[in-house]
């Protein structure tokens, strides 16, 4: 199997590296691209000022007002122990956008590590590494992912682990691809003609002239990371309470939704919605702007 | 202005033609009032630097300009009626049954996924209305009259696994299975091995000599030109700038570009596009004024930035547009 | 007979990596593994003894190598272990579970193929129209969405709000009597029962379920569709074919479709993995008695005979379908000789 079949993504192809000055230009020709720089920027900034924006303690409960519809003093109402939805969601932000960012780094450092290393020493040190990678791609990534956190057990820094194993193969594959081409290119072959060890031909010349598909990768990433995130922890095997993590809070209102007490799952759910489509909207516009097709 | 050829009618007559493209950077007017004759029953070359606008005239003939190229205005009248008037279900009529189209890249020109069977049986029944059998012993003939050496086996391949060549033989076919009048070769040969060329001209030159098939071949290569045409027009950033037989062309090029052409014109059957003359095809976002080669041209004087000049007779069938072409005779 | 001796190939190729595949699943499981299964069959008042009897007799004090050992030789016969929740042989809770997760996933698929790759196709034959706008729409929507949040949506709206959808528990109305067991497709086994309270009751239990998993299925789909028609309607072909003078519908809908469609047969498989890891989240919701609720009661109970299990079938059934898939594409595809 040599296509990587990492769920919903396909590995982007980079004709050649825009400059800034053409970047920006492109950016601006890009309001979907934008609008997603936007809301990503939005939401780190909600998850960093979430202490200064939150109305309440988002881990004060209060039997007196639980299930709460939204209203002035609650403006997502309250959930099961009167806890205030809106507060959670806000520090929630810090949980998700914690465990994307840091799945993906994760991912990012093991993956290219592995793919720059089989792309360099292409023999049978190479291979092994590529099989290996394969293998995880066997799985289907939420499995996977499920597979992992459940062995390990519930807990944040797990679920991190658990994703980041997803989210390897497409970063190995990128990377390997990259290094076999500059392999071959004149400046690698100066490198290492002008007896540099291989160490750092390939690490100071070889690798940060590869980053460019994985960059735009890994804007696509943490968006996919999200759901994972979610899913685990909607069926606990990811943050558990009373963290306020998106996809818990979802869970704790499954149980009510048919009660009609919605907004307990609505809101949490929104704000995924919003962030996995921020990631992804930069994504593919990044994925446009770079196209080789594009005319 | 009469710039017909003597002794023929032409098939096509093309008045005050207007393809622009409209870029994001402006509007590109490729072709800015083209008047241009196809003579019937002949081969007509139609040469110069690629982006001069000569694969935009068979396209504009054939209807076929997509985005962001679009026809504003003119007149292509071929036999007796004005294509440009016919409505898209008419103008599918006239394409494949009375006007075709070959391509610089034959393989690319056939779908991957279909055999030549497929293909060339659908346009038969389409065009043709003909039953499943008709159709299947039309192809095998057409095939057999290309030049193709085993009709049956190749009916039923893919294009991978057919070679260049016979990709364009193949295309040939299909261009010529249903009676077409006029066959528009945009750079046919261009793609293929100097072998290959040769032979694929030997069939359009059998084509011409007995079926009278008449073709407008547009090219980049005078060789070529030399070889397979009776006529000859020059094309200038979307201006014919000569027109003539082809043997008073090579003998009296009347026009500056023309004699830069032949000048730099490569060895016979070498490949690329021309260079030899100083600068580069204008920017027609921003085309210059009055006789828009005078920044590249050796004769130009002041008058040649103001005044556009108006096509003048050299000789029979003969004329060009250039106001000192005499200083050159 | 090429054909055969390439799926052959194919075939043995697998091997290895279901090797793999076994040997990550008993790592996970069995080196990593945090909670310890045998709290799941011993009473709370166990002595000490007691639990290293049990730990004896389920082999989990042997050194781990022979552990994996004794687990291959018995998957080679078949024989996954028992569940220890179930106290049944994980073959047979399997075999119990899947016809649910098979009907469900299947419905989900066609449904999503069924839209997704026609909005695909029409958004790029209209492009920049309205309806491309929506098919962009319903694709990011499609992508972004979770599936468990959206399954609560639809249960809110359709059963709690509308009363439109029957409650979501399980696979048929309890009062009903299930119909014969022939495939162990609700649905089917009704139809072919001529049981028709069964058949309504299954099918329209079904529809919520289906939605929930159809709908993020879909956008892959759509997209792949869309892109792979641009591309197609771009090509030098379909130039060459509008100046044969093919009518512009049959260009599209057979000379260009072809091409588009050959992408989107390699998407199914991915897709399929999708919802295999979306029906855990689904079944979970719906308590729809399938695989996907079998792993999660495994998960949540360290049983890990169970776990073992669910993740290689899952696993073995991705991996062949996408076996299938790269097989249709070759026969589709007359580029790639077998």
């Amino acid at each position: 199997m040599a296509e990587p079949l990492t769920e919903g993504t396909t590995p982007v192809q980079v004709a050649n590296r825009a400059s800034g000055s053409e970047f920006w230009y492109l950016l601006r020709k890009n309001p979907v691209t934008l609008f997603g720089l936007i809301v990503v920027a939005l939401l780190i900034l909600m998850a960093l000022f979430a202490p200064l924006l939150a109305p309440y303690d988002p881990y004060a409960t209060d039997p007196r007002i639980s299930l709460q519809p939204p209203s002035q003093e609650h403006l997502f109402g309250t959930g099961i122990w009167g806890e205030d939805i809106f507060s959670r969601i806000l520090y929630g932000a810090r949980q998700d956008l914690a465990i994307a960012f840091g799945a993906v780094a994760v991912a990012l450092v093991i993956g290219c590590l592995l793919g720059a290393v089989a792309g360099y020493w292409e023999g049978f040190f190479g291979e092994a590494i590529m099989r290996v990678v394969e293998l995880l791609q066997a799985f289907p990534a939420f499995i996977l992912a499920l597979a992992i956190a459940g062995a390990l057990g519930p807990s944040f820094r797990n679920l991190i682990i658990a994703i980041a194993f997803t989210n390897v193969p497409i970063y190995a594959h990128l990377m390997r691809v990259s290094i076999l081409s500059n392999k071959r290119s004149q400046y690698a072959m100066a490198a290492i003609a002008s007896g540099n060890p291989h160490w750092r031909v390939l690490f100071r010349h070889l690798l940060p002239n590869s980053l460019g598909p994985i960059f735009i990768q890994s804007t696509l990433q943490p968006g996919y990371a999200i759901l994972t995130a979610a899913g685990l922890s909607f069926i606990g095997l990811g943050v558990r309470l009373p963290e306020p993590e998106w996809g818990l809070m979802v869970a704790m209102g499954s149980s009510r939704i048919i009660s009609g007490e919605w907004w307990v799952s609505l809101f949490p759910g929104l704000f995924i919605i919003i962030a996995v489509m921020g990631f992804n909207l930069i994504g593919d516009g990044l994925q446009d702007i770079f196209d080789p097709h594009r005319n | 202005m009469s710039d017909s050829v003597p002794g023929t009618t032409p098939l096509i007559t093309i008045r005050g033609l207007q393809t622009h493209f409209f870029t994001q950077r402006g509007v590109a007017k490729v072709l800015d009032g083209l008047n241009f004759e196809i003579a019937s029953g002949r081969v007509t070359g139609l040469v110069g630097e690629s982006g001069s606008g000569k694969s935009v005239t068979a396209f504009s003939i054939m209807r076929l300009m997509r985005a962001p190229g679009r026809i504003v205005a003119g007149k292509i009248e071929f036999q007796g009626v004005n294509l440009l008037q016919l409505t898209e279900r008419e103008m599918a009529k006239v394409r494949g049954e009375k006007i075709s189209m070959i391509f610089q890249q034959p393989r690319a020109s056939l779908n991957p996924v279909f055999t030549v069977k497929d293909t060339l049986l659908r346009v038969l029944r389409i065009h043709k209305g003909l039953s499943a059998r008709k159709a299947q012993r039309a192809a095998l003939e057409v095939l057999a009259r290309v030049g193709l050496p085993d009709p049956a086996v190749v009916l039923n391949r893919y294009p991978h696994q057919l070679s260049g060549g016979m990709c364009q033989r193949v295309m040939i076919a299909l261009a010529i299975s249903c009676g077409s009048k006029l066959l528009l070769a945009d750079e046919p040969t261009t793609a293929l091995d100097v072998t290959v060329q040769f032979q694929i001209i030997e069939l359009l030159k059998e084509l011409e000599d007995e079926t009278g098939l008449t073709q407008l071949l547009i090219t980049h290569d005078l060789g070529l030109v030399a070889e397979l045409c009776s006529e000859v027009a020059v094309m200038y950033a979307g201006e014919i700038v000569e027109q003539a037989g082809v043997h008073a062309l090579f003998d009296q090029p009347s026009h500056p570009y023309t004699r830069g052409l032949l000048q730099s014109r490569p060895k016979p059957g070498a490949r690329g596009e021309l260079q030899s003359i100083p600068g580069r095809v204008p920017d027609l976002l921003a085309p210059p004024s009055g006789c828009r080669f005078h920044p590249r041209c050796p004769l130009a004087q002041s008058r040649c930035a103001e005044e556009s000049p108006v096509p003048e007779i050299v000789g029979e069938g003969h004329w060009v547009r250039c106001h000192f072409w005499r200083d050159l005779v | 007979m090429k054909l055969a001796l390439y799926i052959l190939k194919r075939l043995l190729l697998l091997l290895p990596l279901l090797f793999g595949v076994t040997l990550i699943v008993f790592v996970l499981t069995r080196v990593v593994i945090s909670g310890n299964p045998i709290d799941q069959i011993v009473p709370p008042m166990a002595t000490a003894e007691m639990r290293q009897q049990l730990a004896e007799r389920y082999g989990l004090t042997d050194p781990i190598l022979v552990q994996y050992g004794k687990y291959m030789r018995n998957l080679l016969r078949g024989d996954m272990g028992v569940s220890f929740q179930s106290g049944l042989p994980v073959t047979e809770d399997l075999r119990k579970f899947f016809p649910a997760t098979f009907e469900l996933t299947t419905y989900a698929m066609l449904l999503a193929i069924l839209v997704g790759v026609p909005l695909g196709i029409l958004s790029a034959v209209k492009r920049d129209t309205w309806i491309d706008h929506l098919s962009r729409f319903l694709s990011v929507s499609g992508v972004s969405m979770p599936v468990f949040w959206f399954s609560l949506l639809l249960i809110y709206f359709f059963f709690f709000l509308w009363q439109l959808a029957p409650a979501p528990l399980g696979r048929i109305n309890p009062r009903l009597s299930a119909p014969e067991t022939f495939t162990g497709l609700l649905t089917l086994d009704s139809l072919l029962a001529g049981n028709w309270k069964a058949l309504r009751s299954s099918v329209t239990i079904l529809i919520l379920p289906t939605l929930a998993l159809a709908y993020g299925a879909m956008a892959p789909l759509a997209r792949m569709a869309r892109s792979g028609m641009l591309e197609a309607l771009e090509s030098q072909y379909i130039v060459a074919a509008r100046a044969l003078g093919l009518p512009w519908r049959s260009i599209v809908f057979r000379y260009a479709l072809k091409n588009a469609l050959l992408p989107v047969v390699t998407m199914i498989a991915v897709v399929y993995g999708f919802l295999l890891g979306g029906s855990v989240l689904v079944e979970n919701i719906f308590a729809w008695p399938g695989l996907g609720r079998y792993a999660y009661n495994a998960i949540a109970g360290s049983d890990y005979t169970a776990i073992q299990g669910f993740v290689l079938y899952t696993t073995t059934m991705y991996v062949i379908l996408f076996l299938l898939t790269d097989l249709v594409y070759r026969f589709l595809n007359p580029r790639i000789e077998i």
